[in-house]
């Protein structure tokens, strides 16, 4: 099994933005549970918060695959 | 060492299970072999088509077996869970069809990868759901420009309201997700799900096997945790394999939604 | 089509179901910001042997996609 550090720096790095997606959405869940009237003030925010927790995994992703040309 | 090679005892060295595992050619070799994956796909379609067919041969309005009432369940839920609710109810009967023909498709080759005399899911060829991935995109596609026109469908793409300045980066953004990463990440969501997931529980078993069998001292203690650890990993892979035929559909039913929509 | 199973809370059913699907079209929207503006200054650099371009449109592309999410999924209210 080859690899490279890389790969293992990126799973360290997704476990950020993956805890961060699980709180936003937990705390949605949690406020249209008790509220079911405020899903369409809440839901922008809830998107909005997973956009910026997501990009975050998605940059780690594509820096993942630059290669500094050290071998 | 390399990680893969784990040394117990008496010279006996893991070897971990790697991509290559899949490949599994059954007759003949190269670009034309015909593989286990290909042969699971014929089976799954006579085992779809055998079941249908056997519980809906005499129906009735009020189901009278347990197995017809389970096959409509399942129907309604794509019928009425995923189509009507996503495409709205004026015009998801015509994709019904298609939506319940992927998510029973999809949901039999996943399901092989757990059971039993099979164990091997389908999709983790990603060919296969490359395949799947191409109707759907030549499909939205395909309905969004016979609704607006070739022209308007293009223009359609672009939502009013993005200031000036903004709007051919924008433009540029939509392009590239209409055409690259929605069939992308459709595609690749369901492949990297079914391999990673059988690829976990082979890991697990097959450590757990060696462990037991190679291990000195408390090792094979450690042998019975992979097996039990792996066994709970199948149960969740279960989950993980409904869900992904669940999430295709419900993408395939949304991309099909914003071609109809009058306005983007 | 018959519309008898039809209920009174369809509309506002169908209307949530919709929307609970946005947080995948956000995910599309981010890639393609991020990889796509990517590969773009990638290609440039390639062209013009430079080398700052793919992270100018990395990182451009995550803030256009960051704000494109917002313009479409978050200021609808």
């Amino acid at each position: 099994m080859g690899g490279s550090l890389n790969v293992i720096g990126y799973g360290l790095a997704a476990i950020g933005p993956a805890i961060a997606v699980g709180l936003v959405f937990a705390a949605y869940i949690n406020g249209v549970a008790r509220q079911p009237e405020s899903r369409g003030m809440l839901q922008p925010i809830a998107i909005l918060g997973f956009a910026l927790a997501e990009a975050l995994a998605i940059l780690g992703f594509v820096l993942a695959f630059i290669n500094p040309g050290v071998e | 060492m390399s990680l893969s090679t784990l040394a117990t005892a008496g010279g006996e060295t893991f070897e971990a299970p790697s991509p290559a595992d899949f490949w599994q050619p059954l007759i003949g070799d190269g670009a034309f072999a015909l593989t286990r994956p290909m042969v699971l796909m014929a089976l799954s379609f006579v085992i779809i088509a055998a079941v249908l067919l056997a519980t809906t041969k005499r129906l009735s309005v009020v189901p009278a077996n347990k197995k017809q009432f389970a096959v409509e369940a399942l129907y309604g839920f794509v019928r009425n869970g995923v189509a009507r609710d996503i495409i709205g109810s004026k015009e998801f009967l015509r994709y019904v069809p298609l939506l319940f023909t992927l998510f029973t498709l999809i949901l039999v080759n996943n399901l092989f990868g757990v059971i039993p005399p099979i164990q091997y899911p389908t999709m983790s060829r990603i060919g296969f759901p490359i395949a799947l991935t191409l109707v759907v995109f030549v499909l939205y596609h395909l309905i969004g420009m016979k609704r607006k026109g070739v022209g308007g469908y293009f223009k359609s793409l672009m939502p009013a309201g993005v200031p000036v300045f903004l709007v051919p980066v924008v433009y540029l953004l939509e392009l590239f997700t209409y055409f690259v990463s929605r069939p992308l990440t459709l595609a690749v969501r369901l492949f990297a799900n079914m391999f990673a997931g059988h690829m976990l529980i082979l890991v697990l078993f097959l450590g757990g096997e060696h462990l037991l069998l190679h291990g000195e001292g408390l090792l094979p203690a450690a042998g019975v945790v992979s097996y039990l650890f792996g066994l709970v990993m199948s149960f969740f892979e279960l989950l993980i394999q409904v869900l992904q035929a669940y999430i295709f559909v419900l993408l395939t039913a949304t991309y099909i939604a914003g071609s109809l929509a009058d306005e983007h | 089509m018959p519309e008898e199973d039809r209920r009174p809370d369809e509309d506002a059913r169908e209307e949530a179901r919709l929307n609970d699907s946005v947080a995948w079209n956000a995910a599309s929207y981010l890639i393609s910001g991020i990889v796509g503006f990517g590969l773009l200054g990638l290609l440039l650099d390639r062209l013009l042997d430079t080398s700052f371009l793919a992270v100018v449109g990395s990182l451009g592309g995550m803030a256009l996609s960051i704000y494109y999410v917002w313009f479409r999924y978050g200021s609808r209210n």
